[in-house]
């Protein structure tokens, strides 16, 4: 650089406004890309959702038994998927790996793709008994889906208020946060 | 509309503090240590207030009251948060939104009952503590602050009951913690705009009292006074 | 301005940094701004409710947990429980916390060194822990000298209790020890004048006039939560009837700030009061004629020796009231209000459940009551009726057993003693070898080296046993000097069966089930252990049951052949009941053992709401079949002369706060946070001072002071107040353990060790009200010494 006065003052109050606005703006993403990273989701059986629903026509709450009962949705335990896979029912490895553990009386713990934050009460079987929602309209298609997706699809506060906008239902704050 | 609120009888309130623990069980309270309570670290939503009286001179006589959030109709601390985490509901339960707040305390300041305290550290529970938390209540983050909400994870649970069964909310579907454990049966609560409601009949009992008044906060604990017989329970 | 290539590669440049250093800023600034957000998730789960029966004291309230999953989450009162009525105290909340307490005893420990330290415990198992104490016990069987196994126990009536002490029974030892700090005065007053051994009941809803002589009984009654019930329908249930409620004590207590009046009187002068009482209610003619002359015996019989001509004699009016410190003229405003009541009560000394009473305390209070007439009537003293499945049949004694329990009891207590166990006597004993050794010792539901004032005495003595067991939730005081540390599930981890608490009037049967599916540790029932001991050692044939679940059952069963009673129920249910057992039928809401069984566990138990008021013969046993003044033993008190030691000492006066009352509840800090909302005190021990005292003591508000009696002291901080009276000190029991887990063991100092081996005249019952302290400003050397707790 030479020592030019105006100019070369210039170059440095033009990189440090450069600096200062693009500081603020990856700031903001930086922070912002916080709220949506997400660590992988992993299972410990590769769970075919399309072969139980779609193939063998399974009601959702075979399953997940307490959706229409209770505030939550639960998750199938051992004995639940022992009904049917003490003994192998199909051919593929991963079901084999199932009758395995179920053998072994290995407990069987799932990985909650949706998981509900503790300060907010929600109350499935009120969506689903009283509002007759069907589970896809939240959850996604995940019935379709042949191995355990990463990420199924993304559940925010706005989704929940423009439905209960639409359906003219309480948008107090207390309703849901506690 | 409904109108949540408290009355506490303090001729039958023997200051046996099972309403502090109570709330303090039901609500996920972090634990504090010794030197948390040497600092004034200790969190309780309800505490039992000395008032001293007559020192020096005349009898000396000792009064405890019970003191947590009033709920109040025209909440200071709802005026002044700057992150809208206070607000007061639409049937008087003023609440609190962790989530958004920032833990500035102007609340806590603008409060002139004191009942609101600040999570200056973050909480543990020691090994296997943890396993008595309740899933109902959230369990606080450090830096935001938090008071008494009635209990107002049991009015959900109540509704969503109600809703489920096709019936309407009734008497004693819901209460607090702390009314539901008072030994004395000195705590009720209800609907002050029901009028059949115990709350209500109470509150216009002749021995009826509100704490500072004076201030316009309209708070909805209602206080009968001690001393004098009732006859209206 | 032009860009050029300088000003190009500038900008760049920032943008470059900007990036570089503001994304990570802007990440760092998100995770500051949410540390900790939603680090915990308590998990969700099916919601059920559980019905058990708290015991952090001897309340017996029936308790509903609320589990969550596998976890309980909530306690909370049995709506149905006729003691709790769905309400409960402080110690039954916080209760959940001792449940899942970090330092519980997860196994059995076995002692590798010193005695006194949890330090010298190490892990070890069942098999090892019974097969050692079962060879020990095969041994003494064997040696012919079985009554060398003592059992301390506390004074409840849990299974676990009750099968332990008739183990010790088959077993062929006489030295079945119960350890109760408190309760006795109060039943030997029962027992001196009526011939009936129970704690009596009082009917406080019904009462309009309560006089409590230093009563506590909004903190630490026998059963805490039912006598706040009553204490509210007392004061504001009944419209145009609120009771009138008069508390005498040298301290404004708690339970004073409920009070209508607090008339502070001088330490140790509650007999005093209530005989100065007496004097006026006699000399105005105001007693209760009709209840007088026609059961009772010793007021006026002509003879020298009646309560009349003793009254005169010994407890003039000016005498009362220089004793007190109270003036005549409100000496005799409150005898006329008492008399004058239509149900007048009066409440003996009564400070928590460690610290014991006098006997010539109570007795003055038990005969006022008589004076009134108020014995057994409503808003009186009533007597409880035995619970059905109090009593099992009789132990059958083997040979070995037979010659056991023809030797003297350790402590020296048999048949003809007036009080029911010595502990001074049993450490004494102990150490000594005489009359004969311990060599197996058993402690449960009681500490007994921190609440005994025979305290150190007790330590060196625990020394000279061999094999000392102790049965602990968590570690006591008393289970640092142990060999052997066994693990005692919590009770919301148990089956357990309860009959009526202390100071209940009707029968009762509470279940209790475990709240948990399994327990947290390895932990077994004591009742539990005893019967496997006794299934080791050939005494099954005395303890038939294979378990203590099997037990249950069985008294269960036995309790339906008890043709009366119903299950717990709404108060309409009990009104029900009631109005059928006085017409002569007997409505219970079961029709076989099975449903009765169902039923229990549904509502929590069983229980009889029917009492007979009036029924003389059953609350009359003395050979008169009358209430009697015994005036006997007024005399030997009145003759025993009072000294008022005022050497510069002050006179210590002992209380428990509720939320630390029986030992228990220091290792929670939820009950450490709330030990007196007067001075917001928390976490220490205090020493109350009146401001003129304080004065001539040099000692200023919140500083340490020394306490110190003939042979130990103690730091505390100083409270001057006006809540105490002048020339006493006023320290709080319940705090200074040496163990109990990290938030009990170290805290505060334990004012009981202050106490020497003073026993009550008369009555022989150790004495925790006459012990008197130097009090002055405690200097470095104190305070380093409080701070290492002495053993």
């Amino acid at each position: 650089m030479t020592s030019d006065g105006r100019g070369s003052r210039l170059e440095l109050r033009l990189a440090a406004l450069a600096f200062v606005v693009v500081f603020c703006g990856a700031a903001a993403a930086g922070l912002v890309t916080m709220r949506y990273r997400r660590s992988p989701v992993e299972q410990p059986i590769a769970f075919n959702h399309r072969k139980h629903v779609i193939d063998n026509q399974l009601p959702c709450s075979t399953c997940h038994q307490f959706y229409e009962t209770e505030t939550f949705s639960g998750m199938p335990d051992a004995d639940t998927c022992a009904t049917c896979h003490q003994e192998r029912q199909g051919k593929s490895a991963e079901e084999a790996r199932l009758v395995k553990m179920l053998t072994n009386h290995q407990p069987l713990v799932w990985n909650s793709l949706f998981r509900q934050p503790p300060h907010i009460f929600y109350s499935h079987r009120r969506h689903v008994v009283k509002a007759q929602i069907k589970c896809e309209r939240c959850h996604g298609n995940i019935g379709m889906t042949t191995f355990p997706p990463r990420q199924v699809k993304r559940l925010s506060m706005s989704d929940c208020i423009a439905c209960h906008e639409r359906l003219h239902v309480a948008t107090d704050c207390t309703t849901c946060h506690r | 509309m409904t109108r949540w609120g408290m009355v506490i009888d303090l001729d039958r309130c023997t200051a046996c503090q099972a309403c502090v623990v109570a709330c303090q069980v039901e609500n996920n309270i972090p634990l504090a240590d010794r030197v948390d309570c040497e600092h004034g670290r200790g969190i309780s939503w309800i505490r039992l207030a000395p008032f001293r009286e007559g020192e020096h001179g005349t009898r000396p006589s000792l009064r405890l009251i019970p003191i947590l959030c009033m709920h109040c109709e025209r909440p200071p601390c709802v005026k002044v948060c700057p992150a809208t985490a206070t607000i007061i509901g639409e049937e008087g339960l003023v609440g609190q939104i962790y989530p958004r707040c920032i833990g500035c305390r102007y609340c806590t300041t603008a409060c002139p009952y004191t009942v609101r305290r600040f999570n200056w550290k973050r909480p543990e529970w020691p090994e296997p503590m943890e396993q008595g938390l309740s899933p109902d209540v959230s369990v606080r983050p450090r830096g935001v602050v938090e008071k008494c909400s009635f209990c107002h994870h049991r009015l959900q649970r109540a509704k969503d009951k109600a809703r489920f069964e096709d019936r309407p909310l009734q008497e004693g579907d819901y209460v607090p913690a702390c009314v539901e454990t008072c030994p004395a049966e000195a705590m009720f609560f209800g609907d002050l705009d029901d009028p059949r409601s115990t709350v209500a009949r109470l509150a216009e009992s002749p021995r009826a009292i509100r704490l500072l008044e004076e201030l316009g906060t309209k708070p909805k604990v209602i206080y009968l006074s001690k001393g004098e017989s009732g006859g209206d329970v | 301005m032009t860009i050029g290539r300088r000003e190009f590669i500038g900008l760049m440049a920032g943008a470059a940094a900007g990036t570089a250093v503001g994304f990570p800023a802007g990440r760092i600034f998100d995770s500051t701004l949410h540390s900790g957000d939603q680090f915990l998730y308590p998990p969700r789960g099916p919601e059920q409710f559980v019905l058990s029966v708290c015991r952090e004291c001897s309340g017996g309230c029936g308790v509903r947990a609320r589990r969550i999953g596998e976890r309980v989450v909530k306690l909370d009162g049995n709506p149905l429980h006729p003691i709790s009525g769905g309400r409960l105290c402080a110690k039954g909340q916080a209760a959940l916390q001792v449940l899942y307490h970090p330092d519980r005893v997860r196994v059995p420990l076995r002692r590798a060194g010193a005695r006194g330290s949890l330090a010298s415990f190490r892990p070890s198992s069942w098999d090892a822990a019974l097969n050692d104490i079962a060879a020990r016990l095969q041994s003494l069987r064997d040696e012919q000298h079985p009554e060398s196994l003592v059992l301390i126990r506390g004074d409840d009536r849990t299974l676990g209790t009750r099968i332990a002490r008739r183990f010790v029974d088959a077993f062929g030892s006489p030295n079945d020890i119960a350890f109760n700090g408190g309760g006795e005065a109060e039943a030997l007053a029962l027992l001196v004048t009526q011939g009936v051994r129970a704690t009596p009941a009082y009917d406080l809803r019904a009462a309009d006039y309560v006089l409590s002589l230093g009563s506590e009984m909004l903190e630490t009654p026998a059963a805490p939560v039912y006598t706040a019930r009553a204490y509210g329908d007392f004061r504001q249930t009944y419209p145009g009837h609120r009771g009138k409620f008069v508390h005498v004590d040298p301290r404004l207590s708690i339970t004073a700030a409920s009070a209508d009046e607090w008339i502070p009187i001088r330490p140790g002068s509650h007999a005093a009061f209530a005989f100065g009482l007496a004097t006026a209610i006699v000399g105005e003619g105001l007693y209760d004629r009709a209840f007088v002359a026609e059961r009772t015996i010793g007021f006026e019989d002509g003879a020298d020796g009646d309560l009349r001509s003793l009254i005169e004699q010994y407890f003039p009016l000016e005498k009362a009231a220089e004793q007190t410190g109270v003036s005549v003229n409100v000496i005799l405003r409150v005898a006329r209000e008492l008399a004058g009541a239509h149900n007048g009560l009066v409440l003996g000394p009564h400070k928590g459940p460690l610290i014991g009473g006098r006997l010539f305390d109570h007795l003055a209070a038990h005969i006022l009551n008589a004076l009134v007439g108020n014995i057994d009537q409503r808003g009186g003293v009533l007597i409880p009726e035995e619970s059905p499945l109090d009593s099992w049949p009789a132990v059958e004694r083997d040979s070995v057993a037979a010659s056991g329990h023809r030797r003297p009891r350790l402590d020296g207590v048999d048949a003809s003693s007036t009080i029911g166990n010595d502990l001074e006597q049993l450490a004494q004993a102990l150490a000594s070898g005489q009359p004969y050794r311990a060599e197996v010792l058993f402690v449960a539901g009681c500490d007994p080296i921190y609440a005994s004032p025979a305290r150190q005495r007790f330590a060196s003595a625990l020394e000279r046993v061999p094999l000392v067991v102790s049965f602990a939730t968590i570690p006591n005081d008393t289970s640092l000097y142990a060999d052997w540390i066994l693990p005692e599930p919590h009770y919301l981890e148990q089956w357990d069966l309860h009959t009526s608490p202390p100071s209940v009037a009707f029968p009762m049967v509470s279940v209790a089930s475990p709240a948990v599916p399994k327990p947290l540790h390895d932990t077994r029932a004591m009742g539990d252990v005893f019967l496997t001991l006794a299934r080791r050692i050939e005494l099954q044939r005395a303890l038939p049951w294979s378990d203590v679940p099997t037990l249950v059952r069985a008294e269960i069963d036995r309790l339906y052949q008890v043709r009366r009673g119903a299950i717990m129920g709404t108060d309409f249910d009990q009104a029900w009941v009631q109005m059928m057992e006085r017409a002569g039928w007997w409505s219970p809401g079961y029709a076989n053992a099975d449903e009765l069984w169902q039923r229990s566990l549904e509502a929590g138990g069983w229980w009889d709401p029917f009492y007979d008021h009036g029924d003389w013969s059953r609350v009359f046993r003395r050979k008169s079949g009358r209430f009697d003044f015994r005036p006997d033993v007024v005399r030997q008190f009145a003759a025993v002369s009072s000294s008022l030691d005022s050497s510069g000492s002050l006179a210590l006066v002992l209380f428990e706060p509720l939320s630390v009352a029986g030992g228990t509840g220091a290792e929670l800090p939820f009950l450490q946070a709330i030990l007196d909302p007067g001075f917001d005190a928390q976490w220490e021990t205090w020493g109350e001072i009146h401001p003129d005292t304080a004065a001539v003591l040099g000692i200023r508000d919140g500083s340490p002071i020394r306490v110190a009696s003939g042979h130990e002291a103690i730091v505390v901080r100083a409270r001057v107040t006006e809540r105490i009276v002048q020339g006493a000190i006023a320290i709080p029991v319940g705090l200074g353990r040496l163990a109990g887990g990290r938030w009990a063991a170290g805290v505060g100092a334990n004012p009981l060790r202050l106490l020497d081996r003073v026993r009550e005249p008369v009555s022989l019952l150790p004495d925790f009200g006459s012990a008197r302290v130097l009090v002055s400003e405690a200097n470095a050397t104190d305070r380093r010494a409080a701070g290492r707790i002495e053993r």
